[in-house]
């Protein structure tokens, strides 16, 4: 369906209410986000309205009170709020795709989770800083310390990426939960971009994580965790980690969107030294044209990715590794679309823009930061991609 | 009906070189495409046409033009006439569809020079028409004319106007490098009297009801074909891209290079391929959703706005640049053993090169334009 709507909830808002909601936020947000850089954190009153609007639960599962709504609506509300502050869009992108991926999980460790809250919030985080698990009995013993926490400031739980070593040597990745109790929190996050995200490291010091609250993310993306989930819905046939689920390329285009209103309303009222308006200028109509048809484009690229997802999951096949492929190259390259539209809106700032407080400049540090995230590193998902235009085994293990 | 189009490439691509050289769509190609039905996609219902989305287009152009981008052409142009003839006014439907509902309609643009000029009753032409693309199997010709004001000093006026073929004489002077086989030739009229009612103005066709919604309720007679319709270039724009690709893909895959490397595994060939891919995805998602929104408008009952129809031209012209940055992003990697005159490849990078200097896909001129609406300053063409 063009509305990208899966099946229909009892009580719910459908996605359309759901994005016009997230429209509400755009302003809000915007406000809020000079302060918010500064304090490198989102303010509570932001988490309170993505949690209380429902957002965060957009891929729950509705056994525990989610909406099970689809990829594109999680796309769509993520480029509304980023247009006011990529980081509000970052943290909601990243908390409701935790949800979506620890509806993968085993019945148990979703019990675990929210059967006695269903506004718990889960973090993730990989061991980029050297953080080690060890296998024990009845699961893993983890050590070390886990970066990029996106959202750890309210978060209840943490589903950490962690490789476990396999008997046969070598690692397998897993997403292993542990409850706020069993980290610390290491305030490290001083990234010149997404600096509102707060995305600090955490600590463990010798904790155990039961088997249960395990997924091989392997078994996820062969569709094999899915009897044991229970979550039969057409969303978690298609998981996050098979580049279906636009949890980075969302805030992206928001960004992009941002900046492009930044330099649309500023130029729309402002004369050059000559007197001249700004908008009469050619050069500058041409830029904010290409600007907007990059925007656009990617956005309907990643929408149609949404939606064919989507129709896969609703006829319960499998996906292949072409799909997914295809979706993480295009993933990537809807990013380097937004990146390049930002780049080419850049010189219409003017010295003028070089303020901490600028909307546009600090959608230009934010979106950089933003493609820095592996799964938006084009360089490597153009070349999984090319491997299978041109016939060739993938070289990715993630494929 | 898209499964039949992609079923033909293969007979299309293979007939392409002589479309080429014959400066003309094989009519047994025509004879197939009318066959199928491809003309009659957006043909109004009540003269027995599908009446289908304007997306259809898009997605049969995408086909098509993997095998023969002058084909493809063919096919979108006199297509989309039948969907313009749909919102013209009932008696216009009459005269060409009464007799004939098979009957098909080029256009063309006066760039040589063509002149009407006001009678009683309707306008009187004179000159030479250009660009009839389809004009070898059309019955009619939907001629773009600018009437003189009545007062002889403000602007002309753009209209659509309708002649049978008994009207013009078919001037051969298509010598174009690119989209060749389309033989898109001029019209030459002496003296011919178009009566009024065969004439409708270009703002009559902005989105919302067009004359044509008297017999056609559909919402696709209420959608803008100046701005959404200039699908009928991007679209085999498109489907060049994609068949241009699929040979690159085809021929890198059992390809070593000269030190018996596999071409397939140069990371260079590779991003190439990849980036041309992903440009190609995002023109073809860009264009179905600028379909999708004009019919979602229309269906509501709504009427789109300048911002949208500027966006629609906007992204259009836009979708045809990533599909020409597409192919010169492969162009390298046909290398020298490429260049034969009879190349599939060079001739997609020939065909797709001349349909994106059709006016209306014109980047340097649609993007300007496309900023100044955004800046809020008046569009430079009425017809947006």
């Amino acid at each position: 369906m063009a509305d990208g709507s899966t099946s229909p909830k009892t009580g719910g808002p459908d996605h359309f209410e759901l994005v016009e909601m997230a429209k509400g936020l755009t302003e809000t947000v915007r406000s809020r986000a000079a302060d918010a850089e500064k304090n490198r954190r989102l303010h509570r009153e932001t988490h309170e309205a993505l949690l209380d609007g429902g957002f965060y639960k957009v891929q729950m599962p509705a056994r525990y009170g989610g909406l099970e709504m689809s990829h594109r609506t999680m796309l769509d509300c993520a480029v509304e709020i980023g247009r006011g502050c990529g980081s509000s869009a970052w943290i909601f992108s990243n908390i409701a795709a935790q949800n979506g991926i620890v509806s993968m999980a085993s019945r148990r460790a979703q019990d675990d989770v929210w059967a006695d809250n269903d506004n718990a919030c889960m973090a993730s985080s990989f061991p980029a800083k050297g953080g080690k698990v060890v296998r024990v009995e009845g699961g893993i013993v983890a050590n070390g310390v886990w970066s990029f926490a996106s959202g750890v400031d309210w978060a209840d739980w943490n589903n950490m990426q962690v490789f476990v070593p396999r008997d046969g040597g070598g690692v397998a990745h897993h997403m292993a939960l542990v409850p706020k109790s069993d980290y610390r929190v290491i305030d490290d996050w001083n990234s010149p971009g997404l600096v509102a995200t707060g995305s600090r490291s955490i600590e463990l010091d010798n904790v155990f994580i039961p088997e249960h609250r395990m997924l091989n993310t392997a078994e996820a993306r062969k569709g094999a965790t899915i009897e044991a989930s229970e979550n039969f819905g057409p969303i978690f046939r298609v998981p996050p980690m098979c580049g279906a689920n636009k949890i980075f390329s969302g805030p992206v285009i928001g960004m992009a969107r941002g900046a492009l209103d930044a330099i649309e309303r500023d130029l729309s009222a402002r004369n050059n030294v000559a007197g001249i308006p700004m908008a009469t200028l050619t050069t500058a109509q041409m830029r904010v044209a290409e600007a907007g048809a990059l925007i656009e484009a990617a956005w309907a690229l990643m929408q149609r990715d949404c939606d064919v997802a989507l129709e896969i999951g609703k006829i319960g096949r499998l996906t292949t590794v072409e799909d997914r492929a295809f979706w993480r190259r295009n993933n990537a390259y809807a990013g380097v679309m937004c990146v390049k539209a930002v780049d080419i809106l850049h010189p219409l700032i003017g010295a003028r823009g070089l303020k901490p407080d600028s909307d546009f400049m600090r959608a230009y540090r934010d979106i950089h930061a933003a493609t820095m995230q592996i799964n938006m590193a084009w360089d490597r998902h153009a070349i999984s991609a090319a491997e299978i235009q041109l016939g060739l085994t993938p070289s990715d293990p993630r494929a | 009906m898209v499964d039949r189009a992609r079923d033909m490439i293969p007979v299309l691509r293979a007939r392409a070189r002589d479309a080429e050289l014959d400066r003309a769509v094989p009519r047994e190609t025509f004879e197939q495409f009318a066959e199928e039905g491809f003309f009659r996609i957006h043909q109004p219902e009540r003269f027995g046409g599908f009446g289908w989305d304007i997306g259809m287009m898009v997605r049969l152009g995408a086909e098509l033009g993997q095998g023969c981008g002058s084909s493809c052409w063919i096919f979108s142009n006199l297509a989309v006439q039948n969907w313009i003839l749909g919102m013209n006014r009932p008696e216009a439907q009459e005269d060409v569809w009464g007799s004939d509902p098979l009957a098909l309609v080029a256009s063309s643009f006066p760039t040589q020079g063509g002149k009407v000029e006001r009678a009683e009753g309707g306008l009187i032409a004179n000159g030479l028409w250009s660009f009839a693309s389809g004009v070898d199997f059309a019955d009619w010709n939907n001629m773009q004319v600018f009437v003189p004001s009545e007062s002889g000093d403000g602007p002309p006026e753009h209209r659509f106007a309708l002649v049978p073929k008994s009207d013009y004489e078919i001037v051969d002077d298509w010598f174009s490098p690119g989209l060749a086989g389309t033989g898109s030739r001029s019209i030459r009229l002496d003296n011919v009297f178009i009566p009024e009612h065969r004439t409708v103005p270009s703002t009559k066709l902005m989105g919302g009801p067009s004359p044509g919604s008297a017999i056609n309720p559909g919402a696709l007679y209420r959608v803008p074909p100046l701005t959404l319709g200039t699908k009928v270039f991007a679209a085999p724009a498109l489907g060049i891209a994609k068949g241009a690709l699929a040979l690159i893909e085809d021929d890198l895959s059992g390809r070593n290079t000269v030190g018996n490397a596999p071409m397939a595994e140069l990371p260079t060939a590779q991003v190439r391929v990849a980036e041309a891919g992903a440009e190609i995805d995002a023109a073809e998602a860009l264009l179905l959703k600028d379909c999708s929104d004009a019919m979602a408008i229309a269906e509501a009952g709504g009427v789109p706005v300048l911002d949208d129809r500027a966006r629609w031209r906007r992204n259009n012209a836009f979708a045809v640049q990533l599909c020409v940055r597409a192919v010169e992003r492969l162009n390298p990697l046909v290398g020298a053993r490429g260049l034969t005159p009879e190349n599939d490849f060079l001739r997609m990078f020939r065909d797709v090169h001349a349909a994106s200097l059709q006016i209306t896909v014109s980047w340097d001129i649609q993007s300007v334009n496309a900023g100044r609406i955004r800046f809020g300053l008046p569009s430079l063409d009425p017809r947006v």
